[in-house]
């Protein structure tokens, strides 16, 4: 897939994982990597970023396996923006893919 | 052929790109990373493997920095931060640089204009709020005929015209910078990927 389609969604898919649960920084790096192929470094930034808007928040929870991590927890803000990126995700999906049924009007 | 740091590399060159952010903005980056390589390493994965999928450190103070220079701008918005934003943001190599530049240089070129024209009104109504005045000690100096104090009141019309054009041409480039970075922070969310 073409980096940047990849760069617009990153965003909705950080939000969208946090809204199934809580994950710490390393696990929700390697969650998304999974399924989209990115530089996983540079989700960090976002994820930063993320916290500046108020979107999610970070708390401390203990681990079995060593110290305690961060977790990211989505806000009730971050529900909102969630809902608003989806929606232009899928407008966005209706019309392209309208186009290339060939089902348009001139 | 791409030579792959290992942690300790790759956190030092990390923090060389980002040398110019303060401690306090540095320090929860840099452990983010040390978390990062951590954790990794306990599940078993080697140091350049994780290397290789966080992408180069250059990218990644890339991202940083444009993001970090916006907030900047936000929290005090001065040419001089904005400047810093949008070639920041540039540098992502995400919009055309021949488009940006050119829109955002012929705005300012515009605002400047104003500028210019206000202070050249300002100029004048003052010359000629005062050429009444000096008008009969100044050899090369007529009113052409006029009444003098037409020519007094009119140049504190001319001089409050100019000062009114400077108030507004204050708001307008305000309010044109609060916009260009609106549109940074827009596409900054956008460019979150590898380059």
């Amino acid at each position: 897939m073409d980096t940047q389609f990849k760069k617009g969604v990153l965003e909705l898919c950080v939000l969208t994982l946090l809204q199934i649960k809580d994950y710490y920084g390393y696990e929700l790096v390697t969650e998304i990597s999974k399924n989209i192929s990115i530089s996983e470094g540079t989700i960090y930034p976002l994820l930063r970023r993320l916290k500046k808007d108020g979107h999610v928040r970070k708390y401390l929870k203990e681990s079995q396996e060593g110290p305690p991590r961060k977790y990211y927890k989505l806000t009730l803000e971050g529900e909102e923006e969630r809902k608003r990126l989806k929606k232009e995700w899928n407008e966005f999906f209706v019309k392209v893919n309208t186009f290339l049924s060939g089902d348009f009007v001139e | 052929m791409v030579i792959l740091l290992n942690k300790k590399q790759f956190l030092k060159e990390l923090r060389a790109e980002l040398k110019q952010l303060q401690k306090e903005d540095l320090d929860p980056i840099m452990e983010d990373f040390e978390e990062h390589f951590e954790i990794g390493l306990s599940k078993g994965r080697s140091e350049e493997e994780l290397v290789e999928s966080l992408g180069t450190p250059k990218t990644i103070a890339k991202h940083v920095k444009a993001d970090f220079l916006v907030r900047q701008a936000e929290d005090k918005t001065s040419f001089i931060n904005f400047s810093r934003a949008f070639f920041a943001i540039l540098g992502l190599g995400f919009f055309n640089l021949v488009f940006g530049l050119g829109i955002f240089l012929g705005i300012l070129a515009l605002l400047f204009g104003l500028f210019v024209a206000a202070g050249a009104f300002v100029f004048a109504g003052i010359a000629s709020i005062i050429s009444p005045f000096i008008e009969p000690f100044v050899d090369n100096l007529s009113l052409g005929g006029m009444n003098p104090l037409a020519v007094f009141f009119f140049g504190i019309g001319l001089t409050a015209f100019g000062l009114l054009i400077f108030i507004a041409d204050g708001y307008i480039t305000k309010e044109f910078f609060h916009m260009a970075l609106k549109y940074l922070k827009m596409n900054i969310k956008i460019v979150t990927g590898v380059n």
